[in-house]
């Protein structure tokens, strides 16, 4: 009996066309198809945008998803969110979108894949030196890794890129490790609690969303705000 | 774990248009249109607080000038009072002079038909004593009043000659002017005689001496000599007469003041 297929182990592994180095794989494909609803999505609803008190349905729900990611980041850098909403909004809406399309039958989370969550990690990682020197300068920020003394550059640089190995990695771990979860529980269980596990996994995929944004905020705001560097908030 | 280093790179471009394609898509135009909405919803707050403290001041306004007309009102109603009652009073001035105008015309008017009254009731009086006298004396002295009146002008003429008449036998004024002898009934021939008779112990001969008969006078007889008078007649009685009947018509009538 064949519990697992093999893109529920690893959608980087199904490559559907290949030209050379060039491979096409699920994990781009479905991280398009994840694209595509949400630019889709945004057009369709924002081009008929409308100032007035009474707005439709989709506008409201995307004014208050967008007002609650703005919310947010401003809880954490206290400032205007205008610069940071492009970057982690997008984190959030596209993270949280692949896993909550898990309840489509057949589709596998762009998420579930090393190499996507490496790829955003590695955003994050290049975003925060870029925010940290556009806001502080390029000397101030290469300051701060030499705070309190020299010798803590090396672990400043350790630090940085084990957050981002962190970032990416436990992503990935829970959204793979919930799709294995459920093949399994899928074979040697009835089909109800399968059904639990699979409502629990929406929740895990949009708290996981959550987590993986603040924390790219939190590490932002941390190169941005010196003083705020070291407050411990990803913990 | 295994990273397709293409993929790997083709997220890491998939993302970035993604954030781009919703930065201009999603977040610019959504966060347009609720800065639009909230500068609206604010500009139409200040807007219904402009129209609610311009409402504030008209009704601010509106009650000062209710009140203003109210004060006006009274005032023009305090003013129409007072000259309603001055007016009232200069009309009750008014009409209590009317009032006693008309009061005093009406006493006048009472006092002259009060006078005329008594006047005719004098001579009726008078008439009718000088009737009721005369009847009386023809009745019981079997002679006619007109005699005994004549008589008593006679024993008057006596009388007063021997004191003051004999001046008149000196008074040559009375050549001119005469004796005029004035009487109520016409004297009869013998009567003059008699009178002349006496007269002529007082006078020059050629005095002129003239009867005359008069209605007005009541029963009576005079002499008009050089300014004085002779005379015998009822109306003295009638005079007390008609004293004492104003006196018990006073009585009677205790409002209406002497004419």
């Amino acid at each position: 009996m064949e519990i697992l297929l093999l893109n529920q182990i690893s959608p980087d592994q199904v490559v559907l066309l290949q030209w050379g180095f060039l491979r096409i794989t699920a994990t781009l494909l479905y991280t398009w198809f994840v694209m595509g609803i949400l630019i889709l999505g945004s057009w369709l609803i924002t081009r008929k945008m409308s100032s007035d008190v009474h707005a439709s349905r989709w506008q409201n729900l995307l004014e208050e998803v967008v007002s609650t990611i703005r919310n947010q980041i401003q809880e954490i850098i206290h400032d205007d969110p205008g610069d940071y909403l492009s970057f982690i909004g997008t984190l959030f809406l596209f993270i949280g979108l692949s896993n909550l399309l898990l309840i489509v039958p057949g589709y596998v989370s762009p998420t579930a894949s090393l190499t996507t969550t490496s790829a955003l990690a590695i955003c994050v990682f290049i975003a925060v030196p870029l925010y940290g020197i556009t806001k502080q300068g390029i000397v101030h920020y290469l300051k701060e890794y030499f705070q309190p003394t020299f010798i803590f550059f090396p672990f400043h640089i350790m630090g940085e890129i084990t957050r981002t190995l962190a970032l990416a990695v436990r992503l990935f771990g829970n959204m793979m490790s919930h799709d294995k979860v459920i093949a399994i529980l899928l074979a040697v269980t009835p089909l109800f609690f399968p059904i639990i596990m699979h409502a629990l996994g929406l929740l895990i995929g949009l708290v996981q969303a959550y987590i993986f944004a603040i924390l790219a905020m939190v590490y932002i705001a941390s190169a941005t705000q010196a003083h705020e560097k070291k407050d411990g908030k990803e913990n | 774990m295994h990273i397709d280093w293409f993929v790997f790179f083709a997220q890491i471009v998939n993302f970035l248009i993604l954030a781009y394609v919703l930065k201009r898509l999603l977040y610019g135009r959504i966060v347009k249109a609720m800065d639009d909405r909230q500068a609206r919803i604010t500009s139409q707050i200040e807007e219904a607080q402009q129209m609610k403290d311009k409402a504030r001041e008209s009704a601010e306004a509106f009650e000062e000038k209710n009140r203003s007309l109210n004060e006006m009102a009274q005032d023009v109603l305090n003013k129409a009072r007072d000259e309603a009652g001055k007016t009232r009073q200069d009309l009750i001035e008014k009409a209590r002079e009317e009032v006693d105008l008309i009061q005093q015309r009406w006493y006048d008017t009472l006092g002259r038909e009060k006078t005329s009254f008594l006047e005719n009731l004098r001579k009726r009086s008078g008439t009718y004593v000088f009737e009721t006298i005369s009847r009386i004396l023809f009745d019981l002295a079997d002679q006619e009043l007109e005699q005994s009146i004549v008589n008593k002008f006679v024993r008057l003429i006596r009388e007063a000659g021997k004191e003051s008449l004999d001046l008149l036998s000196h008074d040559r004024a009375l050549q001119n002017t005469g004796i005029v002898i004035k009487s109520s009934f016409e004297i009869s021939a013998s009567q003059r005689s008699m009178i002349l008779d006496e007269l002529k112990h007082y006078t020059v001969a050629d005095v002129e001496i003239n009867f005359e008969t008069s209605p007005a006078m009541v029963a009576g007889i005079e002499m008009l000599v050089s300014g004085h008078k002779y005379s015998w007649s009822i109306k003295d009685y009638i005079a007390s007469l008609e004293e004492r009947f104003a006196q018990l018509l006073k009585e009677e009538i205790p409002s209406i003041p002497d004419a």
